[in-house]
């Protein structure tokens, strides 16, 4: 239980370095929202070796953390809008296991739903459905960069669960990946 | 290790993913074709700020207390070259000059938007 606390905290702390390194990265796709999405590599990685409530918890936190220290205003509400469809949406695959897809599945459907759901919050903001236009090309490249965010985060759990740095009881995680 | 049951669902949900985007993208395309693109529409706050020509080069400044934003229209495209908002994020965006395009800069609430003045027919259809 210890071991969880505290791999939970390390895990966080993570996912908010990965949120700074990713502002650091100096390409501009062109397209406003079209990111790689690092920080979901620890979101990944905790549903699988610590479970869906810790991932819960560190996705909130790394938000909350990220929007107060280098965010300004209203994009904590995007960022908190996408990242809360993500995360629920994943852990919803990965509790009722339907469809039953690996680790590279679930990213990429994680990615997608964090792009409909900033589309969402700038939609109400702007009361404007015309802004859904950026969809489908914010799609694609969540669909891009998921299965390379998915493909990451496998090694990463496979190694973890070597080292037998998982929660308590995460047995059978590896058939899963 | 992973079964092949679950290596298969993976491709078919990311095939699934690209698919569906990319047949709103061509439908968007094809769609877009047969219009006239000839004015740019500027919405503030929900509002409609105004609509100018696209063939009239010209500087709109956006400005109240609170935004400040220098749209300009210049060979048929258009771009905004100064904001005060933080992500600058309208800004760096690529210009416009195609139907249904639009720069939106979120923290002030303006949306740019490439429209025709005439009706085509697509839109008499759908009313």
């Amino acid at each position: 239980m210890t071991k969880r606390i505290a791999l939970t905290g390390i895990m966080m702390a993570q996912a908010l370095v990965l949120s700074f390194f990713e502002r650091l990265i100096p390409i501009n796709f062109g397209i406003p929202g079209v990111k790689l999405g690092l920080a979901n590599i620890v979101s990944l990685v905790a549903i699988f070796i610590l479970g869906p409530v810790p991932a819960l918890m560190i996705q909130i936190g790394r938000i909350l953390l990220a929007g107060l220290m280098f965010g300004s205003g209203v994009s904590i509400f995007y960022s908190l809008s996408g990242g809360m469809l993500s995360i629920l949406i994943m852990i919803l695959i990965y509790k009722t296991d339907m469809p039953k897809v690996t680790i590279i599945g679930l990213s990429t459907v994680g990615a997608v739903f964090h792009n409909i759901g900033q589309i969402l919050v700038a939609a109400l903001i702007v009361k404007s459905l015309n802004i859904a236009y950026y969809l489908p090309i914010l799609m694609v490249s969540g669909v891009i960069t998921g299965i390379f965010v998915g493909i990451t985060s496998r090694y990463l759990v496979k190694a973890l669960y070597k080292w037998n740095m998982t929660g308590s009881n995460q047995s059978g995680i590896l058939e899963r990946l | 290790m992973t079964d092949k049951k679950r290596r298969r669902n993976d491709y078919v949900v990311i095939v699934l993913l690209f698919l569906i985007p990319l047949l709103f993208l061509l439908a968007f395309y094809a769609g877009r074709n047969n219009s006239t693109a000839d004015s740019v529409s500027i919405e503030v706050n929900n509002e409609t700020y105004g609509i100018y020509p696209l063939n009239v080069d010209r500087e709109i400044h956006l400005h109240d207390d609170k935004i400040d934003n220098l749209v300009v229209i210049k060979n048929g495209e258009v771009f905004i070259s100064e904001a005060n908002c933080k992500d600058q994020i309208c800004v760096f965006h690529s210009p416009i000059s195609k139907q249904g395009e639009q720069i939106v800069c979120l923290p002030n609430k303006v949306v740019v938007e490439i429209i025709s003045s005439e009706k085509n027919i697509i839109d008499s259809l759908s009313q």
